[in-house]
């Protein structure tokens, strides 16, 4: 799936061979992130609404 | 006359409160500094060519009898993301070159309601989206305490002009750590409010669920002197009070000391994996507090390191978000070391974006249960020293893990998903004389508590905090 999407974004922005390994390499790292955070999401069985935060406050 | 470079606020607004000193003269001083070096640091993108004005109408002003409070006549330098009516914001940008702003930022108002004077916009990474310090766009912003290596970032120009004597305080903002990050490898004071206590209000967003602005200083006490002026004068203060700062922070700050202090210590793999000069100084600090009466309590925040993906990810989702539009039409003219964050970001999913705002949610209940046995958490501010700026060429930056896998931010950022109030101060030195940081943290709203502990640890370091940097 993320050669797809690195192949998609490739070709969206026509990147240079050292941005493409760039991307890629973030990509693989955001990747490993976003498996971290799903299991433990999943293990921890959080069912909150995501948008509602226990410390948020807005300035008018 | 009498030298100013060397004091901070709390002293100089002393000063000019009893006229032994004045705007004017505070302007000569600072301007002669930066006339001097900032050819050697590359801090400011622009300096304002009104602060002398300004610096007489306040003069006048104190003569008259119509002293504001701690920060009149006092230069203030501001990160350049936040918007000043009349003044082009880039952002550290080639995009926003022209982007002049139409109104000032919410803590402009409050500033220029203090006093303070505006002297000019600082340096930044592109966008606020790196904690390295570098911009390709620009003159290169240079470590006062050796040009060869990076100031951090991404409010590095606002770090390196309190490092270098160019203002006695800036402004910077904080997403994974961009206030405490420079602060720490410039040697000098940086403070991360709780989240939302000053508003963001026309300042450039990176991500508005962790973005913060905050005070780069040479003291813990002129941090709190900044959020004691901003909080006194920022729109809708009524609802939403700054606990704790209902004192005056001249007359009373520096004789709070903090009483019965337990210190958490954060312990496991993920706060232990620090470079060892790091390590040398954090526990020095950490001996010094404990034998002027501190308690120190170990506590294992393992399950705290899941924050950093978490920061990583929102922070991500929400810049690729602000920046879709300009990236289809302007893709070339962003840096090479900002543009593969942002195009990286296209790979997230909804889900991805939800179920990390979800985590954030349950780290921001959890931290709490900590404070039920400490009153703060210290830890070093970076684990790793600043690396040469040579270092992050186009070249080096792909090839380099270091880069990619960047854990400058390691520690920074989970406060970030915890919304909490966090201050980073000069602890010591590296072998070479590079300053090293560490970070207090308290629980969300005890603002005031962080800045006590900050201020306390400084006296008790005072020797490591006179130090200057090489320019000087």
């Amino acid at each position: 799936m993320d050669n797809e999407i690195k192949n998609k974004l490739n070709k969206k922005y026509n990147l240079s061979s050292k941005d493409y390994e760039m991307v890629s390499a973030r990509i693989d790292e955001l990747r490993k992130a976003i498996k971290d955070v799903l299991e433990f999401e999943d293990k921890n069985k959080l069912s909150n609404n995501p948008l509602i935060m226990k410390n948020d406050r807005y300035f008018k | 006359m009498i030298d100013i470079l060397n004091k901070d606020i709390f002293e100089i607004s002393k000063l000019i409160k009893n006229n032994s000193i004045t705007p004017v003269d505070i302007y000569n001083q600072f301007s002669k500094q930066i006339h001097n070096y900032e050819g050697q640091i590359s801090s400011f993108v622009e300096i304002y060519d009104d602060w002398e004005e300004k610096a007489h109408i306040a003069e006048k002003q104190i003569f008259k009898g119509e002293y504001k409070g701690p920060l009149h006549g006092i230069p203030i330098a501001v990160k350049d993301l936040v918007d000043i009516k009349g003044r082009v914001t880039t952002v550290g940008s080639k995009i926003l070159k022209n982007n002049f702003s139409n109104e000032d930022a919410d803590v402009v108002k409050a500033l220029e309601s203090s006093g303070a004077i505006i002297v000019g916009k600082t340096q930044m990474v592109e966008f606020a989206f790196g904690p390295h310090g570098i911009n390709s766009n620009s003159k290169q912003t240079k470590n006062p305490w050796n040009l060869n290596f990076i100031p951090g970032g991404s409010s590095s120009g606002s770090a390196a002009a309190v490092a270098s004597d160019f203002a006695p305080i800036a402004i910077g903002s904080d997403t994974g750590g961009s206030i405490r990050m420079p602060a720490s490898f410039c040697g000098v004071t940086g403070f991360k409010p709780s989240y939302n206590k000053l508003s963001t209000n026309g300042v450039f967003p990176l991500s508005w669920t962790l973005d913060t602005i905050g005070p780069i200083a040479k003291s813990t006490r002129d941090c709190a002197i900044f959020i004691q002026e901003v909080c006194k004068y920022q729109k809708n203060r009524d609802l939403d009070p700054f606990k704790g700062f209902n004192v005056d922070m001249i007359d009373n700050f520096d004789a709070m000391l903090p009483v019965r202090l337990k210190i958490g210590v954060p312990t496991g793999n993920y706060f232990e994996n620090i470079d060892p000069e790091i390590n040398k100084i954090f526990q020095k600090s950490i001996n010094l507090m404990r034998n002027n009466g501190a308690e120190i309590v170990e506590i294992d925040l393992e399950w705290l390191s899941l924050c950093r993906p978490v920061n990583v990810i929102i922070t991500m989702a929400e810049a690729i978000k602000i920046h879709s539009k300009f990236l289809e039409n302007n893709y070339s003219d962003y840096t090479y070391e900002v543009v593969s964050r942002l195009v990286a970001g296209e790979a997230l999913s909804v889900q991805d974006y939800l179920g990390s705002l979800r985590v954030m949610n349950y780290f921001q209940e959890k931290i709490d249960e900590i404070y039920n046995d400490v009153n703060i958490i210290a830890c070093p501010t970076n684990p790793v020293l600043p690396d040469e700026i040579e270092n992050y060429s186009k070249e080096n930056m792909s090839n380099s893990s270091k880069v990619i896998g960047a854990r400058i931010p390691a520690f920074t950022s989970i406060f970030n998903v915890t919304r909490q109030p966090s201050l980073s101060t000069r602890a010591g030195f590296s072998n070479i004389g590079l300053p090293i940081g560490i970070m207090f943290t308290g629980k969300f709203d005890q603002d005031f508590g962080v800045l006590q502990v900050g201020n306390w640890f400084e006296k008790l370091n005072y020797d490591v905090k006179n130090k200057k940097p090489l320019i000087n």
